[in-house]
């Protein structure tokens, strides 16, 4: 346990993090996606187009900020601060290497033994920042915006929910250290049929929660101008877009926590090096990063449901998997293993 | 004790704000407010499991539920109230019952605290020990939540089902 | 680990399992008929775990799940008592449904989910368990009353059911709370201790909490002034959901009424039985009064639910004495008489529950002898004419609140079942006496009839040997579970 200013300053430090990711994975973002598409992507800012970010966001901040005139003045600043705090506050409980091992700190945040609840907790209010902000604009395209993503985040919280409690019954922990700490080949080989089952319905709905490409329906561009986003401008419209990327972080880390591991290291390794398998850090961002690529790859490839689809998905086909998943861990924990 | 009472001023303001603002969604975002304020009072009296649950359900998925309703509806200010005149009353029952009730308070004896009672409700608020007491001593009530479900969701489907049957023959009969 | 008894749970379990079951069956085939008649069965396998329990009950306090679940003498007899309104209102539900294509599948299971409610409140032990009862019983009810979905009536009847309702949940649920703080405990034996105890110091929130309960369940009983619903939603809502709710809603809540009382409602400052004492007065008047202006047959049976709580209301007082076996022998007769009326109504009435009132059953008794006869029996009986069931059950409840020393109430309502006879004979004098061209039709049907003929030989059989039922329930100071 560390002393309180330690947790502060480990929070702070995680939050520039995050933020400074945000900045770079906009530029990855655009070049990967520029190079599926058979283009270049930005190149002119800086070597490599790496002050892109910069530019960015220079003019993000200066850029004239448009108050609607009609819009619910108080709901509409506070919905795009509780989008960002709340997707920074969601990644405390994450551990991104064993207890000690950072400099002689912990590194992770917060540990509690409700971790993977926390995270499901802070994300839940995260829908606050899209759904007030498109109805405090005063505009139909946005409300219609931020209904639809309501709607479709709260369907998919049941798949999220469900697929994690596969995890929760075999690991018996909320605590995602203990998680990562899991032996999972030590478990029954039966078990892996419903992890199996439940990584793929998790990463289909952690892919709906952070609003990803195929599920991109609150901003929808074509239909709906920028859903919930159309009437943000300059930094609150900034800090939306921030909120959103944080929130694909943290989706990377929980899955990677979850299902691959976290911050664990091939064992193979360590008989090349000695005890690389612990290292902190290292280990959760190449997950992370194979994760989001994954995303990114997904962005590039696929076109967008329509609304029914997306439901129908959501409710019955998702939902009822991930229900499979759950109830043969239980029937399998309690009466096999 | 001083995080207490900040907490309970903001849980009491938050709680007449959901009262006393005319607008709906503020009112519910106010609801919200206090839900969420409730829920730091649990983490501080270590109850995490409890807190967490508090968020995920109440202001995660009902209060949305609820700004859902009201943003569909479009629920306008109330200008006019019918029940004014009940105003009044309203307000000397409430009186009379938060003296009464704080009046109680203050003539209880305080219950002695020891450690060792201190550690049992602390140990109460993790996950395993909410899993305790609900799948032994309120097991009972456990099963018969999940019968209450399967009622709601049969009448809701059975109610929602046939509305949809009836547009439906009605849209054909205006088509033939 | 908490010892589970599921033997004691069988009445209840039973029906949820066969709604489950002909919910899953109606999926791919649907027939409503099968869905009545593995109700019915149901409502058999629950009745024979009941006579097995009751059968058993010389070997002490059956209990499950901790105390939170009891099979006592006082559970099993109004176990008993549900179980037959279920089985009434499934039979007089069936014909009334097909005839006016309302047989949606999720009829039965939606009444027979509602009636395992109904025993859980019976059958609890403790405050959560109540409260889940009450909850399942009333959702399901809900749903019923709103079921005839073209009549606005109907739509009225259910929203407003649900509203108020869900308000009084809110109260009870509130009361439960403050209970808690005051004692420590959702345990009615628990409670009860603790209240009775001379260092406890929390009156104020017991007190508090007390009243809260008494309008929660005052609510769902129907009893003055949270009666005012009554009236409209029996009114509005179909003619076998109506007969459902006045029966076994009503015997449910006050099965847990009474076991409150027994356990600790009494035991508080007499200021709390003064308030119920009132609103028991106040119930038999306005309930009576009300009916005496009614032109409406479904109105007027409707107040007349609302007076018979009054009635049954004046057995807690008793709570601890004969009051639960006088009010078990009450509500079988009140289900059973209760039953018939409604079965003959849903026969008269038109494909929209209008046309029943005092002009439209003229010259019932030339066309449809023995209907009119059978009504008759049912009104004469709910008045209280010596001979029938009711008049029994009214000495009944008298006597035990005389006994208990509560005469001036006692007096009012024999003064009001008094005045109930002019509207009771009313619908009689009519149906024979007055001359009248019109030609009633009625088709008659199996189920229906079964219950009407059932019903007015019950009647005129309990009121003629009473001794026999009322003497099974006789129990010892079984209501609070030794803890």
């Amino acid at each position: 346990m560390d002393p309180w200013y330690i947790t502060l300053i480990k929070a702070f430090l995680v939050s520039i993090a995050l933020l400074g990711g945000f900045a770079y994975l906009t530029l990855i973002q655009r070049k990967l996606l520029g190079r599926m598409q058979h283009r270049y992507g930005p190149n002119r800012v800086g070597p490599f187009g790496l002050l892109q970010p910069i530019a960015d966001a220079i003019k993000a901040i200066f850029k004239e900020d448009i108050v609607v005139t009609a819009a619910d003045k108080f709901v509409y600043y506070l919905a795009p601060f509780l989008s960002i705090s709340f997707a920074l506050v969601a990644f405390g409980a994450i551990p991104a290497g064993p207890a000690n091992s950072l400099f002689g700190f912990d590194p992770w945040v917060m540990d509690l033994d409700i971790g993977l609840l926390y995270v499901f907790a802070a994300t839940s209010i995260g829908v606050y920042g899209i759904f007030l902000g498109g109805w405090a604009s005063n505009n139909k395209y946005s409300l219609l915006g931020s209904l639809r993503s309501a709607a479709q985040m709260i369907s998919y919280e049941l798949g999220l929910g469900l697929s994690a409690l596969t995890v929760i019954l075999i690991t018996g922990s909320l605590n995602f250290r203990e998680i990562v700490d899991f032996n999972v080949w030590g478990m029954h080989p039966l078990l892996w049929i419903p992890l199996i089952i439940a990584f793929i319905t998790y990463f289909i709905s952690s892919t709906a929660e952070i609003n990803n490409t195929p599920f991109d329906l609150p901003e929808a561009e074509q239909e709906l101008v920028a859903g919930y986003l159309t009437e943000y401008s300059s930094i609150k419209w900034a800090l939306y877009m921030m909120a959103e990327y944080v929130n694909l972080f943290t989706a990377a880390a929980v899955l990677s926590s979850l299902f691959l591991g976290g911050w664990r290291g091939p064992a193979f390794l360590d008989q090349v090096i000695p005890g690389i398998s612990q290292w902190p850090l290292i280990w959760l961002l190449l997950k992370m990063a194979m994760i989001v690529f994954t995303f990114i790859w997904l962005q590039a490839t696929l076109p967008r449901f329509r609304y029914d689809q997306v439901m129908r998905i959501g409710w019955i086909w998702l939902f009822e998997i991930a229900l499979f998943a759950a109830l043969l861990t239980a029937a399998l924990i309690a009466f096999v293993v | 004790m001083l995080s207490f009472v900040i907490l309970a001023v903001l849980l009491i303001a938050g709680s007449i704000g959901v009262v006393s603002l005319k607008q709906p969604v503020h009112a519910a975002l106010s609801l919200v407010a206090s839900l969420m304020t409730l829920a730091i009072v649990y983490i501080s009296l270590e109850a995490h499991f409890l807190a967490g649950i508090q968020v995920i359900v109440y202001a995660g998925a009902i209060m949305v539920l609820f700004l859902f309703v009201i943003m569909l509806l479009n629920v306008q200010e109330q200008k006019e109230n019918k029940f004014a005149w009940m105003k009044p009353a309203a307000y000397i029952v409430g009186a009379l019952t938060a003296i009464g009730l704080v009046a109680n308070i203050l003539q209880s004896p305080t219950p002695a605290l020891n450690a060792e009672l201190i550690d049992t409700i602390i140990a109460g608020g993790t996950a395993e020990g909410v899993a305790q007491v609900l799948f032994n001593q309120f097991v009972l009530g456990f099963q018969l939540v999940g019968v209450l479900l399967l009622t709601g969701i049969v009448g809701a489907t059975s109610l929602v089902q046939r509305k949809a049957e009836i547009a439906k023959i009605e849209e054909d009969l205006a088509n033939a | 680990m908490i010892d589970i008894n599921w033997v004691v749970f069988a009445p209840a379990l039973s029906l949820i399992i066969a709604a489950s079951v002909s919910l899953l069956i109606t999926v791919f085939k649907k027939n409503t008929k099968l869905s009545a008649i593995i109700s019915l069965i149901a409502v058999a396998v629950a009745a024979a775990f009941n006579l097995q329990l009751f059968l058993n009950r010389a070997e002490g306090v059956q209990s499950s799940f901790g105390l939170e679940y009891l099979a006592d003498t006082p559970a099993l007899g109004f176990n008993f008592v549900i179980l037959i309104a279920t089985a009434l209102a499934i039979l007089i539900s069936y014909d009334y449904l097909e005839k006016r294509n309302l047989d949606q599948i999720e009829y039965y299971p939606l009444m027979l989910l509602s009636a395992s409610g109904a025993l859980v409140m019976v059958a609890a032990g403790g405050m959560i368990t109540l409260i889940l009862g009450l909850e399942i019983m009333s959702l399901a009810v809900y749903v019923l009353a709103a079921w005839k979905q073209d009549s606005p009536a109907s739509e009225e009847a259910g929203m407003k059911y649900f509203l108020l309702g869900a308000f009084a949940s809110a109260f009870l649920i509130y009361g439960i709370a403050m209970l808690f703080g005051a004692t420590g405990s959702f345990n009615y034996a628990a409670i009860a201790a603790s209240v009775s105890s001379d260092g406890f110091d929390k009156i104020f929130y017991a007190v508090l909490a007390s009243i809260l309960i008494l309008v929660g369940l005052g609510f769902k009983t129907a009893m003055f002034p949270f009666h005012q619903w009554a009236p409209d939603v029996y009114t509005g809502a179909p003619m076998p959901v109506t007969a459902f709710m006045s029966m076994v809603v009503k015997t449910a809540a006050f099965a847990a009424l009474f076991r409150i009382a027994a356990s600790f409602l009494l035991d508080m400052p007499s200021f709390i039985s003064q308030i119920l004492l009132i609103m028991i007065a106040l119930t038999m008047i306005v309930g009576n009064m009300g009916g005496l202006v009614q032109t409406s047959l479904k109105r007027m049976l409707a107040f007349s639910a609302v007076a018979h709580a009054g009635y049954l209301g004046l057995a807690l007082f008793a709570a601890k004495t004969v009051g639960i076996q006088a009010a078990v022998w009450y509500l079988t007769a009140y289900v059973i008489m209760n039953a018939g009326a409604f079965a003959v109504l849903s026969l008269i009435v038109d494909e929209n529950d209008q046309a029943d009132s005092l002009d439209d059953i003229a010259g019932l008794a030339k066309t449809h002898p023995a209907l009119a006869t059978a009504f008759s029996i049912f009104l004469f009986s709910l008045a209280g004419f010596p001979l029938f069931a009711g008049f029994i059950g009214k000495i009944l409840v008298f006597q035990a609140a005389i006994e208990n020393g509560y005469v001036l109430v006692a007096i009012i309502g024999i003064i009001t079942s008094l005045v109930a006879v002019v509207y009771y004979l009313r619908p009689v004098i009519v149906m024979y006496f007055k001359n009248t061209d019109n030609k009633i039709t009625i088709q008659p049907s199996m189920a229906t009839t079964i219950v009407i003929a059932v019903a007015a030989i019950v009647t005129v059989l309990l009121g003629i040997l009473p001794g026999w039922w009322y003497g099974l329930f006789e129990m010892g100071q079984r209501i609070v579970a030794a803890g």
